[in-house]
């Protein structure tokens, strides 16, 4: 799937699991992985490919909170964001 | 006939407050059937026509992922409902519309009601609401701000205008080629086979089956429809051939591309995007260090204002129920010549007594569900969840399972209910076992009278010790179940929508409040009452020949002494094996507090045989309850400022006075007899004075951990089904027996 990586060329050509990504940073996601059950879950919630998420916050432990589709905020478990693959767009802004 | 229209929506986008908004008092609370998800339904009058509003469990999808998105759209597919309110967050549209285009995909008229519009403004967020239902394909967009019913009318409006004119909501069309050339020729399949079409929306069907639904394919090869399963199969290979992505990734895809060319135009957002204040606050309040402090003093707030705002109440009820209430009855048989009859001891003794158990509960219940709906509608709950997730790990449990376990300190009936919220039946059943252990209200009179008898002014240790006995030992439990029953069965995984902070509303509040306390009584109200008499006719019939009349028998020769006496030994060695700690612990299982109102009745003896002789002054005890009850509320004030310094005086170093309204304490209830006689029942069955204080230590954690009460129990049967009631019944026993036996044995040997 690294392929798609070309469709945003302002990326670093890095791509991470979600739960690595740093509290302020912008990302795209790129690929889906584990479960039927678990990536239509992440489906529904508004985790499709090319989906823009805002990191508002990551501590390196714990659940995430994610501002999905712009105005939503959503926890999502340490475990389900292992299984998303991201590319950052944008540097951290307000890195904590 | 009447019109049936279902409101569906994401959880927490206010959809119960419209619902509230559009049916009024006009409400049915109950079961989906067969299933433990809340069934609301409510009638709505439009130009005198009867409409039927079915509340539909909120949900952020229409998959077959969880029992409440099965049960919403089953509902749609069968029951027909002459159209769909899709409620939407307009303050997080996006993520929102994909339930709506789903709904869309069922050929259904859809009405959609932007919810929320003043949060959505005060974030900088514009929408064309005009705009919006034309790019949804011209259905009917009414803005509202449920919380305040601003837009109700409209939205009635627009009801009317669909009932009128029923027309389903255009289907959006795919934009990716293959995807939409295999969707129309699985229609075409679909649409050849009556029995399908009838029952399906043939592009829901396709799509479903695009997606590999698994409940919709076990439908079809019920029905023997294999031919289409395998061409639905080939599609999907096709699908993966050409775009390189599976077919069930590429129809979600399909919907946020539609979604994203429907807000092109009809919404604009601020130039940049800002954290909002919401989310600074976030930052702070689930901080992987600071979050835990901040929840513990939320819950320290909570447990001051349940225990001691309600406590003025509470003694004023037990005052009027078991005082004036008593004495009046008593009275009024006196007069009707009936003083000395069965029938005066069977209402005083039994009904009053069992209403007063009952009653006692009202202002704590209130208290803790006031405090708790005033935690949920500010958006604190989400935050605590997520908090809370990571202890909660450790028992194999969801964050979200923290609240089930908060209200079982208030009480454990609520509490199994309270487990509804979680997303799998394991977990709910988990929650609803380990929530038990939680001390709830019942106990503590039991902790209190067992503690200043044996131990004086150290009471509150034995008190606090119980409190933290019962969590360690759901933590135990739960730990133990997660490596052993639950063995490869992890929670389910942490999803959590966070809404925007906002300031409650009190008629919400309210609401709530009335309706769970409502719930309360009138469950557990029917159950005591009915146990108190049963209770009550027990102590009066003789247990053997001889040895008196009916309601003539001194307790211990009556059908319940005898009964406990055969039950005795069993406690033996526990250190406890007399007649009347066994009997109070039988009367115990009908409710924790009443194991006090039972000893007292057996220990001390009767002594209320006089009281109707009194004459009653009728308007002076009426004055005289009405001053108290006004004193209670003043008291009720002094116990909202004192919540401050309390809660400062946790600091060391710093001592703020608290408010005293009245200089007085209050009169402190005479239970010296009854502390004597418990002293010495023990000292004697233990063997010795120490080891009677340890036996008690031992009946208090009989009493925290032994089957809740007959009211929880039937709770528990009502949501998890008799065989776990009777695991937890058989579990809860042997551990309570085993801790108490180990608490006497062990206990004994330290204390000499």
């Amino acid at each position: 799937m690294i392929t798609e990586i070309h469709l945003h060329p302002a990326a670093s050509l890095s791509v991470m699991p979600l739960s690595m990504a740093c509290q302020g940073q912008t990302v795209t996601v790129t690929q889906i992985n584990g479960s039927q059950v678990l990536r239509q879950r992440l489906l529904d919630l508004g985790l499709n490919l090319g989906a823009r998420i805002h990191v508002v916050k990551n501590e390196m432990t714990g659940p995430l909170i994610l501002a999905v589709k712009e105005d939503g905020r959503l926890a999502l478990g340490r475990g389900m964001t292992h299984h998303v693959l991201v590319t950052p767009i944008a540097a951290a802004v307000n890195g904590g | 006939m009447a019109f049936t229209i279902a409101l569906a929506g994401n959880p927490n986008v206010g959809k119960s407050t419209l619902f509230n908004a559009l049916t009024g008092s006009h409400q049915h609370v109950g079961n989906w059937p067969g299933k433990t998800v809340e069934k609301k339904e409510g009638r709505l009058q439009l130009d005198g026509q009867d409409v039927l509003v079915v509340d539909l469990p909120g949900t952020y999808s229409l998959t077959a992922y969880s029992l409440e998105e099965i049960i919403a759209r089953d509902y749609i597919l069968d029951e027909q409902p002459a159209a769909v309110i899709a409620v939407v967050d307009a303050s997080n549209l996006e993520r929102n519309l994909y339930l709506v285009a789903q709904l869309l995909e069922m050929s259904k008229p859809v009405i959609v009601v932007l919810n929320m519009t003043d949060t959505a403004a005060s974030r900088g967020l514009k929408i064309d609401a005009q705009r919006l239902g034309q790019a949804l394909g011209g259905i009917p967009v009414v803005e509202t701000i449920g919380n305040r019913s601003v837009g109700v009318d409209q939205l009635k409006q627009a009801i009317r205008q669909v009932l009128r004119n029923p027309s389903p909501a255009p289907l959006p069309a795919p934009q990716q080629r293959v995807l939409a050339s295999e969707l129309a020729a699985l229609e075409q399949q679909i649409a050849a086979d009556p029995a399908l079409s009838q029952r399906y929306t043939t592009r829901w069907l396709a799509t479903k089956l695009l997606e590999a639904d698994p409940v919709v394919q076990e439908a079809l090869t019920a029905r023997g429809a294999e031919a289409l399963l395998q061409q639905a199969e080939a599609a999907q290979g096709r699908i993966e051939e050409a775009t390189g992505e599976d077919a069930e990734t590429l129809v979600v895809d399909q919907r946020y591309a539609f979604i994203a060319t429907v807000i092109q135009g009809a919404l604009r957002r601020p130039a940049q995007a800002v954290l909002t204040r919401s989310d600074r606050i976030d930052r702070l309040v689930t901080h992987r260090i600071w979050g835990l402090p901040i929840f513990l003093l939320m819950m320290w707030v909570v447990f001051q204002f349940t225990a001691n705002v309600s406590a003025p109440y509470l003694d004023w009820i037990d005052g009027f129920v078991n005082g004036s209430l008593y004495r009046w009855v008593g009275a009024l048989m006196t007069a009707l010549g009936l003083g000395d009859s069965w029938l005066r001891a069977l209402l005083t003794d039994g009904i009053i007594a069992g209403v007063g158990g009952v009653v006692v509960f009202i202002p704590v219940l209130m208290c803790l569900y006031l405090a708790l709906a005033l935690l949920e509608d500010s958006g604190y709950m989400a935050r605590a969840a997520f908090v809370m997730d990571r202890v909660m790990r450790l028992m194999g449990l969801h964050g979200k399972s923290f609240l089930p376990m908060i209200v079982g300190f208030g009480c454990t009936v609520p509490a199994v209910y309270a487990t509804r919220t979680l997303e799998n039946e394991k977990d709910r059943k988990l929650t609803g076992f380990l929530a038990t252990f939680m001390s709830c209200g019942a106990r503590l009179p039991v902790y209190v009278m067992i503690g200043t008898a044996f131990f004086g002014a150290a009471s509150g240790n034995l008190v606090f010790a119980m409190y933290l006995l019962g969590i360690a030992v759901a933590l135990a439990v739960g730990f133990g179940f997660k490596h052993t029953v639950y063995r490869g069965q992890p929670p389910a995984p942490f999803v959590m929508e966070l809404p925007p902070y906002r300031l409650p509303r009190a008629s919400d509040v309210l609401r709530q409040v009335w309706r769970r306390t409502r719930g309360f009584v009138r469950r557990a109200g029917t159950l005591i009452m009915t146990v108190s008499m049963v209770l009550w006719l027990l102590v009066a019939i003789p247990g053997r020949p001889g040895v008196g009349t009916f309601n003539a028998v001194a307790p211990q020769d009556s059908l319940f002494g005898r009964m406990s006496s055969l039950l005795a030994p069993v406690f033996a060695p526990a250190g406890f094996g007399t007649w009347q700690a066994a009997g109070s612990l039988v009367t115990g299982f009908l409710a924790k507090e009443v194991v006090i109102a039972t000893m007292s009745q057996i220990y001390v003896g009767d002594e209320d045989s006089e009281a109707p002789a009194e004459a009653v002054n009728f308007p002076a005890e009426l004055a005289a309850s009405l001053l108290d009850f006004g004193k209670a509320a003043a008291l009720t004030v002094q116990e909202i400022f004192n919540i401050v310094p309390r809660t400062v005086n946790l600091l060391p170093f710093v001592n703020l006075p608290e408010v005293s309204f009245f200089s007085d304490a209050g009169e402190e209830e005479d239970t010296s007899s009854l502390e004597a006689a418990l002293v010495q029942s023990f000292t004697v069955s233990a063997g010795s004075e120490r080891a009677g204080q340890v036996a008690a230590v031992a009946f208090s954690v009989f009493v925290l951990l032994y089957v809740p009460c007959m009211v929880a129990v039937s709770a528990m049967r009502h949501e998890f089904g008799a065989r776990w009631m009777w695991a937890q019944i058989g579990f809860t026993l042997a551990l309570a027996w085993f801790a108490a036996v180990l608490v006497f044995q062990v206990g004994r040997l330290v204390a000499g």
